[in-house]
């Protein structure tokens, strides 16, 4: 079941509220936020770019809601049926704010579940945390998230990941000159910090580093340095048109050595962009590969052909899909304890998960005081226009997960 | 050493290909077109379209469409800036700017914001020289840079449209005067310049990929080398780009690739000092 609400229903809803509001309040004052309990559904949902300037990334939550269909049309989670409205922000956080409001009190949502991007998450905070709103697997990274007691988010911290990959380089790869390339914001300076503590622990160091905007579009001066500098690996943090271009550049000055990359570029969008160059590059990967025979993974792409034939299939969608899933796991354990389906117990129930496996992520564990839901990654290599699984999942380095302990709020 | 030098030159080329684009049309008007990149960007958008997509047109069919449109497109949106123009050359300049902005909507509306690929039909050619990996793309790059500024030294120096192109840029009331026709002229400039934006996005995309904005965010690095080179001197720009290409791929290298944009401005102050109408100009005192 989904909802896409645009503007003209807002307004007959609300006049349709209005009226019929004045005959059913007394009834709904008493229920539970987000549930009918006769019907046995209960309602979520989430705010996504359908306009704007990144509509792709609601693939996240076109996937999200092919979960929750299809986990209906198997009986839903012990007969409940999920109900899943998405909201339109337009990637703007003061309309995020705006949805999560209509969302919470127009929809009556018991929770958000893969609410789209980080600043409009970051956006929603006082908000969310005012209503006691859990909000499951936010596609969005930042450490203000992770503080958050009601907030679980999936998406690792690139420090962690920075730190799995060169781990790999070292003790799989047997190559320790390790070059970095990364774009000159939060996701590359935690890249940044994770690969430097990491080595240090090692008593190593980057053998050389460089920088570039978002909006660079040619890294050949960035590939020049790396590759004069005698690095074997080099480590690029950056969106894959940015893989792409080193990956160019290095071809056109021979230089050969091992590329890695962050997971969200192990996606069939890469190898349209780079071909075949995009072969032997590996990626710490909190997500199973879109290729993977887990029946989950499996699922996702049926479901996908079957509810969203137009969206491709990849990172973005194994996102949502695994996002879906959490909520699924947590809300199925919630009904098991017996205790009353509120909000509170579904946040107590999320700060219980230990050692979980939700769609295509693994090992996902939440507690008190940290919500890295994601402790651990798996190894992936582009081969042959595929992503294939080369290590199983395997903790992140505990010198850089300790150093990266998020700070109480 | 030498191998940074030469990709600087490779990449220097191509933001001469973009400077010359915007300096044809200075020359002949005064004004400065910032719809370059946006336009060019279309034109390699419309050779994906016809080539990589649905149609399935060869190549060189897909680039002699993108051309034809280009000059279409040159003939349209002179054809609304000229209004514009007979009141100043500023109040123009800013009309370019809404130019650019339509056809950055226009990619936006047919291909969306996705990064697509858009190669040189090219053969995996590639030898080494004194160090250098010289590519089947390099050596394209070149290729086309020469034969523009060759194909332009012909047509403004050998025919008759040429002969009133640099009459008309040398002292527009005299060629008026004269009896020439300044708009013939300025529709000349910006169809010429159309073609060369379409050729530059082309060498460009192999490198940088092909998005709404990528062209336009190049064509910035070939702004300042027409800047430097003099914006009204075809040689100075080409001149301009290499310098550009060159001293921004050495500062990457040895200084720091984040600052690059601060050392361009840094190297446009410095070289306005030295060169106040730009390395080439032939209009002392005026300044862009």
């Amino acid at each position: 079941m989904i909802e896409i609400v645009t503007r003209r229903r807002v307004l007959t809803g609300t006049l349709a509220l209005s009226v019929g509001g004045l005959t059913t309040w007394p009834a709904r004052a008493q229920s539970l936020p987000g549930i009918d309990m006769q019907n046995k559904v209960v309602r979520v949902g989430a705010f996504a770019p359908v306009t704007g300037p990144v509509p792709f990334y609601a693939m996240i939550n076109h996937a999200t809601d092919a979960y929750f269909k299809d986990l209906n049309e198997r009986g839903g989670i012990k007969g409940w049926k999920v109900q899943y409205t998405i909201r339109d922000d337009g990637y703007d956080p003061a309309q995020s704010l705006a949805a999560t409001r209509r969302l919470v009190e127009d929809d009556n949502v018991f929770a958000l579940v893969a609410s789209n991007g980080t600043a409009t998450n970051i956006a929603i905070i006082p908000y969310a945390r005012s209503k006691g709103l859990p909000v499951i697997a936010p596609s969005g990274g930042s450490p203000k998230i992770i503080a958050e007691d009601n907030m679980f988010p999936l998406l690792p911290d690139y420090a962690l990941s920075a730190a799995s990959s060169a781990r790999y380089a070292i003790e799989t790869l047997k190559k320790d000159k390790i070059a970095l390339i990364w774009q000159n914001d939060e996701l590359g300076r935690r890249a940044k910090l994770g690969l430097e503590t990491y080595l240090k622990s090692r008593s190593l160091s980057v053998v050389s580093d460089a920088s570039f905007d978002v909006a660079m579009t040619d890294l050949s001066a960035q590939v020049q340095r790396v590759a004069t500098s005698g690095a074997q690996v080099v480590l690029l943090f950056g969106a894959n048109s940015h893989l792409a271009s080193a990956l160019r550049a290095a071809s056109r000055i021979s230089w050969k050595g091992e590329w890695f990359a962050p997971f969200f570029v192990a996606d069939p969008t890469t190898y349209e962009l780079t071909g075949n160059l995009l072969d032997g590059t590996h990626f710490s990967s909190w997500l199973l590969p879109v290729d993977s025979d887990r029946p989950s993974i499996a699922a996702y792409r049926v479901a996908i052909k079957k509810y969203y034939p137009n969206d491709k299939q990849g990172v973005f969608g194994l996102n949502g899909w695994s996002a879906g899933a959490l909520f699924a796991l947590a809300f199925e354990k919630l009904l098991d304890s017996g205790k009353p389906v509120t909000r509170e117990n579904m946040i107590e129930v999320m700060n219980s998960l230990r050692g979980v496996q939700a769609g295509a992520a693994n090992q996902i564990a939440f507690e008190k005081g940290d919500h890295r839901g994601t402790r651990s990654e798996a190894m992936i290599r582009a081969e042959g226009g595929k992503f294939v699984l080369v290590q199983d999942f395997s903790p992140y380095p505990d010198a850089v997960f300790k150093a990266a302990a998020p700070a109480a709020r | 050493m030498l191998p940074v030098l030469w990709q600087g030159m490779v990449t220097g080329c191509l933001y001469a290909l973009g400077a010359l684009g915007l300096v044809m049309i200075f020359k002949s008007s005064g004004m400065v077109n910032f719809a370059h990149g946006a336009l060019a960007g279309l034109g390699a958008f419309m050779v994906y379209a016809l080539h990589a997509g649905e149609a399935q047109w060869s190549w060189s069919a897909a680039v002699l469409a993108a051309l034809a449109s280009a000059l279409v497109i040159a003939a349209l949106t002179y054809g609304a800036i000229a209004p514009l123009l007979k009141r100043s050359d500023t109040t123009a300049t800013i009309g370019t700017l809404g130019v650019g902005l339509i056809a950055q909507g226009l990619i936006l509306w047919n291909f969306g914001s996705n990064i697509v690929r858009l190669d040189l039909p090219l053969p995996p050619f590639r030898f080494e020289l004194l160090g250098m990996n010289v590519t089947a793309y390099d050596l394209a790059v070149m290729a086309a840079t020469v034969l523009v500024v060759a194909f332009l030294f012909l047509l403004i120096d050998h025919t008759r449209l040429g002969i009133t192109f640099r009459a008309a840029s040398t002292d527009p009331f005299a060629a008026q005067v004269c009896g020439l026709s300044i708009t013939r002229v300025h529709l000349f400039s910006w169809m010429v310049s159309s073609v060369l934006g379409v050729i530059a996005a082309l060498l460009i995309v192999p490198t940088t990929f092909l998005s709404s904005t990528t062209v336009t965010t190049f064509m910035l690095q070939a702004f300042a080398a027409a800047v430097i080179g003099g914006f009204d001197s075809l040689p100075g720009s080409v001149i301009g780009g290499i310098l550009v290409g060159v001293a921004c791929n050495l500062f990457s290298f040895y200084v720091a690739p984040e600052l690059l944009n601060a050392f361009l401005l840094a190297f446009m102050l410095a070289s306005l000092s030295l060169f106040p109408g730009g390395i080439l100009s032939k209009r002392m005192g005026s300044r862009v």
